[in-house]
């Protein structure tokens, strides 16, 4: 069961979204908050495994609350740790750039199908691969070059780069590994060491370095 | 080619013209009125049809067809200044024209002649025909090189002809800074609708989506839930199209109304400086502040709005990307330049996080920048951002030196 705490500033927005999850076995919606400040402490005492997170509201908005709660600890929780999904209702939104850099695991739609909704939140809170890569990376294109060329110096091995592109195409473990003729096991070990030299947090802020870093060309894909 | 063709034909007349002046001047002796009157008409017959703005108009429309400009239509009403440009340049036509024809019509089948001469092909009798005196070995030289220095001037006039129709047929500084402020007030004005469009109808549509999918969600397992959710469609369906509609106003209306939005009209300046500032403050940023703006020194309306927007983009974002919650910010006025610099840490280790949020906020990563930095350019200034040690700095500096011409920008008509 993942649980999920709903944040936006529209009592419409959470009650659809409730009504939504509700019926779903995987998911449970645990609480839901009005703004970025009562997500913060919601999310301190609920713990949930996933915060779908509206991105601009009054007072601390969902960039500066999301900032908060992963910087709250990595695994206070057994090595479980929260996620979060941001909620826009816009895909070409800056905003939502923002918060995918400051440590958003994903973005969706608010116009998504309910049950894109719940695959999702559901692969999020997996936290094996990417939500929506195709979206992400269109969104990257527009920053090519805001993080230098640094990762080009990172000094990753020709494996672990193609895992960053097997990552940055959506791939999970199991996908990736079929595709390089590996185990699992010796990708998730290739994505820990990756994550690792490339200094951030999960899968999805090691593909945008790769695309800011113009190590994978956005325009093109990470099939190039 | 075709433009300097068309020129030595408009030139024609004048040559004409100056041949009969000349002839005139010659009776001086018997007629002393008739060199002022030869001069008098001349003069006349040119400056004439040189200030008329149908000449101006063909003139750019040739420039535009032929020298591969884009002048386009003057929208502007003409000031004095405009038509002395425009019969500037349509001096400079004709004369470059004139130049064309002396070129191809004399200079080259008299240098034709002469080598035709020299080889021995046409008997030296034509060329003492065709120019007296320009038979000899010294004036044969004499026309060669004369040739080729006119055949280099031409080529250079030729080249420079592009430039100068932007220049003598283009907007004036006036009018180019009237055009810059009217592109950023309609820039703002279009950033403003589309937040507007995107605040209330992108959402009620978000809102009316999820809602129905939660109905349907519902729709038999619990009927009262599935209602609710209908009502809150048909609410926030009724409600969005109320607020599209106010959208679309604006979109109609071409002339903005100042009493609905501060932002349609005059857009804000200098004199808000302290408003900006302080809400800058209270979003948490620590402005430190070095402002030796002496209070007599006259900032033209449009770079104070462009010195406002430079500021509330830079200070928006030391805010939002900056680090230590601090900013400086200094602007002085000296040589009829205004110079502001806004300076703030930025962060290497993963910055804090702010609080509160500034009333407007500009784009984030900067992008507001680059709109500002064209408008700057335009009005003669320059703007750089950039790191610089453990500081980002953002240097403007903008020209007052464009006074007068702005003080007519009352006058112009768009």
């Amino acid at each position: 069961m993942v649980t999920v705490l709903v944040v936006d500033d529209d009592a419409l927005v959470r009650s659809g979204l409730r009504a939504i999850l509700a019926g779903r076995c995987a998911i449970d919606v645990v609480g839901e908050a009005v703004d970025g400040a009562d997500a913060v402490s919601q999310a301190r005492v609920l713990r949930p495994d996933v915060v779908l997170m509206d991105v601009r509201m009054p007072g601390i908005d969902g960039i500066q609350a999301t900032r908060l709660i992963l910087g709250a600890g990595p695994a206070d929780d057994g090595g479980r740790r929260t996620r979060v999904l941001v909620l826009t209702t816009f895909g070409s939104d800056e905003y939502v750039y923002e918060a995918l850099r400051a440590g958003a695991a994903g973005f969706l739609l608010k116009r998504s199908r309910p049950e894109e909704l719940a695959t999702a939140i559901v692969t999020v809170a997996e936290g094996e691969s990417l939500v929506f890569p195709e979206a992400i990376r269109t969104l990257a294109a527009a920053h090519v070059g805001a993080a230098g060329r640094g990762l080009t110096r990172a000094g990753l091995t020709q494996r672990e780069e193609e895992v960053l592109r097997g990552l940055a195409r959506g791939g999970n473990n199991a996908e990736i590994a079929a595709d390089l003729y590996l185990s699992p096991e010796t990708v998730k070990t290739h994505v820990a060491s990756l994550l690792a030299k490339l200094g951030v947090r999960d899968r999805t802020q090691a593909v945008i370095a790769a695309y800011e870093s113009g190590f994978i060309d956005p325009r093109r894909g990470p099939s190039s | 080619m075709a433009f300097l063709a068309l020129g030595a034909l408009l030139s024609a007349p004048y040559v004409l013209v100056t041949v009969w002046a000349a002839e005139l001047y010659r009776f001086a002796a018997v007629n002393p009125i008739a060199p002022v009157f030869a001069t008098a008409v001349g003069l006349g017959l040119f400056a004439v049809p040189a200030s008329l703005r149908v000449t101006a108009a063909l003139e750019r429309t040739a420039s535009d067809e032929l020298l591969g400009t884009r002048l386009g239509a003057q929208t502007a009403r003409a000031e004095l200044s405009d038509v002395l440009r425009a019969a500037a340049w349509f001096a400079a036509h004709l004369g470059a024209g004139l130049l064309f024809a002396v070129v191809l019509v004399v200079l080259v089948p008299l240098d034709v002649l002469l080598v035709l001469t020299w080889a021995g092909i046409a008997p030296s009798a034509d060329i003492a025909r065709a120019a007296p005196g320009f038979d000899g070995p010294t004036t044969a030289v004499l026309v060669l090189v004369g040739t080729a220095a006119c055949g280099t001037l031409l080529v250079g006039v030729g080249t420079q002809l592009p430039r100068w129709a932007v220049l003598l047929l283009g907007p004036s500084t006036g009018q180019r800074l009237a055009l810059a402020e009217r592109s950023a007030r309609l820039q703002a004005q279009r950033n403003r609708l589309a937040r507007e469009l995107h605040d209330s109808v992108g959402h009620a549509l978000a809102v009316t989506t999820l809602q129905a999918a939660a109905a349907r969600a519902h729709l038999r397992d619990d009927p009262d839930a599935a209602e609710t959710a209908l009502e809150a469609v048909e609410e926030t369906g009724r409600r969005a199209q109320a607020e599209l509609d106010a959208a679309l106003a604006i979109l109609r209306d071409p002339t903005p109304d100042p009493g609905r939005d501060g932002s349609a009209a005059q857009p804000p300046g200098l004199d808000e400086l302290d408003a900006l500032i302080g809400s800058f403050r209270a979003a948490g940023l620590a402005v430190e502040t070095d402002l030796s703006l002496n209070a007599s020194v006259n900032v033209p309306d449009v770079v104070s709005h462009e010195a406002y927007r430079l500021l509330q983009e830079a200070l928006t974002n030391a805010l939002r990307h900056g680090a230590g919650h601090r900013a400086s910010l200094r602007m002085t006025a000296d040589h009829g330049v205004l110079r502001v610099h806004v300076d703030n840490p930025f962060a290497s280790q993963p910055g804090e996080p702010l609080r509160g949020r500034v009333p407007e906020p500009g784009r984030p990563g900067g992008l507001g920048l680059i709109g500002l930095r064209e408008r700057i350019v335009l009005l003669g200034g320059r703007l750089e951002a950039g790191p610089r040690g453990a500081l980002w700095a953002v240097d403007g500096e903008l020209p007052l030196g464009a006074q007068a011409d702005a003080a007519h920008e009352g006058a112009v008509r768009w």
